[in-house]
């Protein structure tokens, strides 16, 4: 007998014993089954091992219903069982039938958890994406981007996972945006997604897991504790992630994620609105002062309540660095900072938010870049994913004229934060340093996609076509372009930010006359003047050939900074702008003196950058 | 490049290109196509070691 004609009698015996019946039958149960596990569990609250298993006692019985169903029949006598052909092997055919029924329940499972979702088990990155606010009042929104920003640093923790920035988040608020699209944009294997409600005392955070290829719902929970008890639900929430996606956690991330010590409601409130204070000054130039000022009154009614607010302390000392370090505050202000961040260890020498505090005063005060890295280093040994640290060691770096190592770090940051417009900017400004403009180029235009309506997008392609050779024709067909979403003049400016002092008001790039383009700065620019508007304003008037007028705004320049430097000779930076404004007013000596003093100050073996 | 831009608006033309040349040497924001399309750096345009800067970049 041929081996066709055996398979076709094996064929017709399965049809006989109703196996191929009792497949269908089994096989429509099985599915109806599935998609009961599939739409209600998760709502129910059942845990996902539950349904796991159900899927698995179902892909198990397939092969006993077979069996059951070759051997025996159902007839009007009751379950008899089923006569044997009269011809034939049946030993053969026993055998091709455990090998079907094996093969098929096989590929059942790898359906499952091969084909659809192989890489459950691999997932080692991860988006969280920010969180809706149910409250229904927008003036809880910082209290849900502050628990989005908790989630986000608590997950950093973790030195196996890859935790995607936050700022490379905000743009999938409300994006429409399907899953697959979002995670193959930031790269990640997974997405989770979620809400925060508050009523009172009481907050609940609601969490899901979705597999970012194949969309794939993998699990949600929600947790709910008071509100003293909010540092316990972000952790809870933390590791409950961590162990639905089986990441390996040392036991000192462990240990961190099991902190459950009580905080003030009101205090933590106050510490929730300074963060968003800081959160939200990104790029802004304009009125950033007012804001750190804002930040350091709400962080010390955090302390006035909770003197023991660690974390409150480390982020009061960012701040006083930041309104010393951008905006050429007194040296007490420095003393401030250094006070804080001291009191920050003090109470709590494990925190990484306070050695980061110590790291910005380091770089950004004393400028001592050994300290800082140290400081720096010790922060990202816990929270080895977070992006502002890795960014912040390689500015360090840059600064130090490490320019392999901080461009190794910058693109590593940039790989955690492939949205975040502070990231990618430096990443293109590094590029600059090392003239490499094709890269630089590319950079800027991922960011521009990103951020089209930032000033500051425009303002470094300007310094980029000036710097690679694209000229004056190029910069003004950047300038126009920014006309789309924004006033050109908010751009002219920034150039002093990212180069020197001036801007490039003197290359004649806008459109308006210069009678516009004063009238215009004067409405936009920010109460009180600054040295910048003063400069500007001498520069625009110098392009309207108004020479009188552009002496008197130099003139200006050196006054406003004369008044600081009085409190703070010491700052490079202003004796670079007393220069600058002396040289412009033709009093040489002067420019030399203050120029010369500023470079004894921050040589560039001191500082590459 | 504060500095730089101090002397040569001073009109100290040799110490702004020391200056040039120092920046040139290191990474740093700057090029010699930033120093052409910049109009304060007119006057040393011509200058034999602008020149040379040039032709060497």
């Amino acid at each position: 007998m041929t081996q066709q004609s055996g398979l076709s009698t094996f064929v017709n015996e399965l049809g006989r014993r109703r196996v191929f019946r009792v497949a269908a039958f089994y096989g429509g149960i099985a599915f109806v089954i599935v998609q009961i596990i599939d739409g209600t569990f998760e709502v129910m609250g059942i845990p996902p091992w539950v349904s796991r298993l159900l899927i698995v006692l179902l892909g198990l019985g397939f092969p006993v219903a077979m069996g059951l169903a070759w051997a025996f029949d159902i007839t009007p006598e009751g379950i008899v069982r089923t006569k044997g052909r009269t011809t034939g092997k049946p030993g053969t055919s026993n055998k091709a039938l455990i090998a079907v029924t094996l093969f098929a329940v096989a590929f059942g499972i790898w359906g499952r958890w091969g084909g659809q979702a192989g890489s459950r088990e691999q997932i080692r990155s991860i988006a969280v994406l920010p969180l809706d606010n149910l409250m229904g009042d927008p003036n809880q929104d910082y209290f849900v981007d502050g628990m989005h920003e908790a989630l986000i640093n608590n997950l950093s923790r973790i030195g196996a996972l890859k935790v995607i920035s936050r700022t490379s988040t905000l743009g999938y608020r409300n994006s429409g945006k399907r899953m697959p699209q979002i995670a193959s944009e930031l790269g990640v294997d997974a997405i989770v997604e979620g809400s925060v409600f508050r009523d009172g005392n009481r907050v609940r955070i609601t969490a899901q897991l979705i597999h970012g290829r194949s969309d794939e719902h993998l699990w949600s929970s929600d947790y709910e504790r008071d509100l003293d008890d909010i540092i316990a639900l972000q952790n809870e929430v933390a590791t409950a992630i961590a162990e639905e996606i089986k990441i390996a956690m040392t036991p000192g991330e462990r240990a961190r994620l099991a902190e459950s010590r009580k905080i003030s409601p009101e205090a933590y409130e106050w510490y929730l609105r300074g963060n968003d204070y800081i959160r939200n000054l990104s790029f802004m130039i304009a009125g950033r002062k007012t804001v750190l000022e804002q930040a350091v009154k709400v962080y010390k009614q955090a302390l006035d309540i909770d003197p023991y607010f660690a974390a409150a302390h480390a982020r009061l000392s960012y701040t006083y660095t930041s309104l010393y370090f951008y905006h050429n505050q007194p040296p007490e202000v420095a003393r401030s900072a250094k006070t804080a961040v001291d009191r920050a260890l003090e109470l709590d020498a494990t925190l990484p938010e306070a050695h980061l505090a110590l790291g910005y005063y380091h770089n950004l005060v004393n400028r001592n870049y050994d300290e800082a890295l140290e400081a720096f280093s010790t922060a990202r040994s816990s929270l080895r994913g977070s992006s502002e640290i890795i960014a912040e060691i390689a500015h360090v770096q840059m600064r130090q004229g490490q320019w392999e190592q901080s461009l190794d770090n910058f693109q590593r940051a940039a790989e955690l934060g492939p949205r975040s417009p502070g990231i990618q900017g430096s990443l293109a400004t590094i590029y600059n340093y090392l003239r490499r403009y094709t890269e630089a180029e590319k950079v800027l235009h991922h960011l521009m996609t990103l951020t089209p309506d930032m000033p500051m997008v425009y303002a470094n392609q300007i310094a980029l076509a000036l710097l690679s050779g694209g000229g004056i024709d190029k910069a003004r067909k950047i300038i126009r372009a920014s006309a789309v979403y924004m006033d050109p003049v908010s751009v002219m400016g920034l150039g002093s930010q990212l180069i020197y002092r001036l801007g490039f008001w003197r290359y004649g790039l806008l459109d308006q006359s210069p009678e516009e383009i004063i009238q215009t700065l004067s409405h936009i620019y920010p109460q009180p003047r600054d040295q910048l508007y003063y400069f500007s304003m001498a520069q625009i008037h110098t392009q309207a050939q108004q020479p009188e007028m552009s002496a008197a705004y130099y003139d200006s320049v050196r006054v406003w900074v004369e008044n600081r430097l009085a409190g703070n000779p010491d700052s490079f930076t202003l004796q670079a702008d007393l220069g600058l404004a002396m040289a412009f007013l033709g009093r040489k000596e002067e420019a030399i003196q203050a120029g010369q003093r500023s470079k004894e100050l921050l040589p560039i073996s001191a500082c590459h950058w | 490049m504060v500095m730089a831009y101090i002397q040569v608006l001073c009109g100290n033309y040799d110490a702004a290109l020391d200056e040039v040349g120092l920046l040139l040497s290191i990474p740093s924001q700057t090029s010699m196509d930033w120093f052409l399309a910049d109009p304060i750096w007119g006057p040393v345009r011509n200058h034999p070691r602008f020149v040379q800067f040039l032709a060497e970049s």
